[in-house]
């Protein structure tokens, strides 16, 4: 298998490929903390480079895939993996092009359905038949596409506050794509200059962050979502830089029309758990997310919560919606498809 | 169409000046950078004026252009690119699909590198799509756009659209399998005759089986392995290339900022890309744009390679009237019969002229 897979490197005694004067696998790297909750750094190959992540807990269980949000990196999940049954696996992955993952390749455009592929290439490497996920923000709107592109691929999914790709008035659509083209090949030719970017002091990256998700993510908690985006300046000692690929700025979110939403909630069969933030928008107009809810409320399996919170509910208050996903993971997560699995073979075999 | 000579090689646009002193009758390879690698083209025709860009469709590449080339309006040149992953010119990294915003940055990274502020663009089936969008999002930098045998851009129920992303996905990850292993392991390799029944199939009959060798020129070689066949050269990928697909409102909208650039649609008789489907968005850029023309021409969706005279027909007015010729000198009479002081004149403002080209990056 293409991947390595190191006991406990995040005690700092494993060979991951990660460069640790340099980059950060998670905030105590930075800080001096031990890690909020022990994992390996893993790295998967893909044809361009590689995808690096961290696995908590056994390693011989299937885990449960964390996407993270736009921007954003493994370390979104690091204040909730800690509340996870300890008998739960989970991989937190970073996307291509954030955190310790390469990047693609000069000249290639980003675009929020080649994650399908990326998902379809993890499950390829570590073999696994369906996949458990769990999303947050543009991550939990590509697991709802993944259900209802893949329905037979998918054990089970967790949506954090994102629930459906959002649906703009079609002028702004237009708009926004137009600047976005030359922007993008501006930050391209930017990308291949060897020249670092502009370095800042540990706080304030921290108030960069804060900035940057608009006030969403709290104070204390940025340096979770720092750690594994930034690296550290060859210039001046005491300070980083961002180092995610900036060409993400101009992610290709297109995927479709509202119609389009509509038939992928139909065709969604999988256990499903969508929880919605209170404080936090809804990014498009309310009647385009009733609309599929109201399907999905339909659904036996399709389970809603609200929580209080912002937009980062997972990171700032997990405890606000550990509940409901430990108990959705006890049932539908790969430990239970796993057991029926089992089960139904042996009825099948006394059957004979 | 005049053959290229057997030693022109691929050459830079740099070194275009130098080509100015030479015959313009033959045509010029092309290479244009591409962070990847590069695009191909061949600069037919004119050299001295800002071309009409010509982009093929699915699976083609710029050989689907042969037969019309030569019927075209001599002052205007034409530079047919292979798109990337066709013909000639690179194809993307392993592990990257084409998606159709790849090939809008090509368009923009081609008037980049050639100076160009506005583009002139030809385009069949899939590209003429592609520039659908493009003369929506950027209309003011469009001066002239030609579609074979497409209004706008392809829409798809939901159930189908869903389909679609899942085997575009699936094979593609199959493909670019078989494309890692390309270096070790040749494509399946075909002899010329079922190379012709491949493509004529594949195109549901578009491309007769006597033109389909404009296509297969560029798109196979020789196989090292079988002395007699040839193998697909051009990316397997590209099959499963991601089309941006609209909703009709969607399509609406985009047509309706597609006010003032001169949109001249060709519909090839025979096939069906052009139909009801296409009304609402013909309806609005006949109301919204005094400079829309669709014309019906005998032939199938390839209506450009098997009729390009009933092609060129109805463009070349359309292209006499949007891109007309520039004038050559700023006098009626003869050089010889003007007074000698004019012609001292005469003589200073072209020397100028020749000046500022130089100091130009590029004439265009």
């Amino acid at each position: 298998m293409e991947f390595e897979f190191k006991e406990n490197s995040s005690d700092g005694t494993d060979g991951s490929p990660v460069d640790l004067n340099l980059r950060f696998r998670h905030a105590g790297d930075l800080t001096g903390e031990p890690p909020t909750r022990a994992f390996s750094e893993i790295s998967i190959k893909v044809p361009w480079g590689h995808i690096a992540g961290k696995w908590y807990g056994p390693q011989t269980v299937q885990p449960i895939l964390g996407l993270h949000g736009w921007q954003d990196n493994a370390g979104t999940y690091d204040l909730l993996v800690p509340l996870l049954s300890p008998d739960v696996a989970f991989l937190s992955i970073d996307l291509p092009g954030h955190g310790l993952s390469s990047r693609l390749p000069d000249g290639c455009y980003y675009n929020s359905v080649d994650n399908l592929y990326v998902i379809r290439l993890i499950m390829k490497q570590y073999k696994w038949e369906k996949v458990s996920l769990i999303g947050h923000s543009m991550s939990s709107i590509i697991a709802f596409v993944f259900a209802a592109v893949f329905p037979d691929k998918v054990d089970m999914v967790i949506g954090i506050d994102a629930l459906k790709p959002h649906q703009r008035p079609y002028p702004a659509v237009i708009r926004t794509m137009e600047t976005r083209l030359d922007e993008f090949l501006r930050e391209d030719e930017r990308n291949r200059s060897k020249t670092e970017p502009p370095s800042y002091t540990y706080d304030e990256l921290i108030e960069r962050v804060y900035l940057g998700s608009f006030h969403s993510v709290n104070k204390e908690l940025c340096k979770h979502i720092l750690a594994r985006n930034i690296q550290k300046s060859g210039k001046y000692p005491d300070k980083f830089f961002f180092c995610r690929d900036r060409r993400l700025k101009f992610y290709n979110y297109a995927i479709g029309s509202q119609e389009l939403c509509v038939e992928m909630a139909q065709r969604i069969t999988c256990p499903y758990l969508f929880i919605k933030a209170t404080n936090s928008s809804y990014f498009e107009d309310k009647k385009y997310y009733d609309e599929v809810l109201e399907v999905l409320l339909k659904k036996p399996n399709f389970e809603y919560v609200e929580a209080s919170g912002s937009h980062h509910l997972h990171l700032n208050n997990p405890e606000a919606i550990i509940d409901p996903v430990n108990k959705f993971i006890h049932r539908f997560g790969p430990a239970a498809v796993a057991a029926a699995r089992k089960k139904a073979k042996e009825a099948a075999e006394s059957k004979l | 169409m005049t053959a290229v000579p057997a030693d022109a090689k691929l050459i830079g646009h740099n070194e275009q000046q130098q080509q100015q002193q030479q015959p313009q009758e033959q045509p010029m390879d092309v290479r244009i950078n591409m962070p990847w690698g590069y695009v191909v083209g061949r600069w037919y025709g004119n050299r001295q004026v800002r071309p009409i860009l010509a982009l093929h469709g699915w699976l083609d590449n710029l050989g689907t252009w042969n037969t019309l080339l030569p019927l075209l309006p001599k002052h205007l040149g034409v530079l047919c690119i292979d798109l990337p992953g066709h013909g000639y010119s690179s194809k993307l990294p392993e592990g990257i699909a084409y998606h159709f915003v790849d090939y809008l940055c090509v368009i923009l990274r081609i008037m980049e590198e050639y100076g160009w502020q506005k583009v002139s663009l030809m385009a069949h089936s899939m590209s003429a799509m592609l520039c659908f969008i493009f003369a929506s999002l950027y209309p003011h930098r469009l001066d002239m756009l030609i579609s074979i045998d497409i209004v706008k851009t392809r829409y798809r129920k939901p159930p189908s659209q869903i389909d679609y992303l899942r085997t575009n996905i699936e094979r593609y990850m199959i493909e670019d399998e078989r494309f890692a292993n390309a270096k070790r392991q040749e494509p399946p390799a075909y002899t010329w005759q079922e190379l012709e029944h491949v493509l004529h199939k594949g195109s549901a009959g578009s491309v007769p089986l006597e033109n389909c060798h404009h296509i297969l020129d560029r798109n196979v070689a020789k196989s090292t392995k079988y002395p007699d066949k040839y193998f697909f050269s051009r990316d397997g990928r590209c099959k499963y290339y991601f089309e941006f697909h609209t909703s009709p409102p969607f399509a609406a909208e985009l047509a309706r900022t597609i006010r003032n650039v001169p949109y001249c649609v060709i519909k090839g008789s025979e096939s069906n890309f052009i139909d009801d489907e296409s009304q609402e968005v013909i309806d609005i850029l006949r109301s919204n744009n005094p400079h829309f023309e669709l014309h019906e021409v005998q032939g199938t969706h390839h209506v450009h390679l098997n009729n390009a005279q009933g092609v060129a027909e109805v463009i070349n007015p359309f292209i006499m009237h949007h891109r007309p010729p520039h004038l050559e000198t700023w006098t009626v009479d003869e050089k010889e019969e003007l007074p000698e002081v004019v012609q001292q004149f005469a003589l200073a403002v072209d020397e100028a002229e020749n000046v500022k080209r130089r100091k130009r990056k590029s004439n265009l």
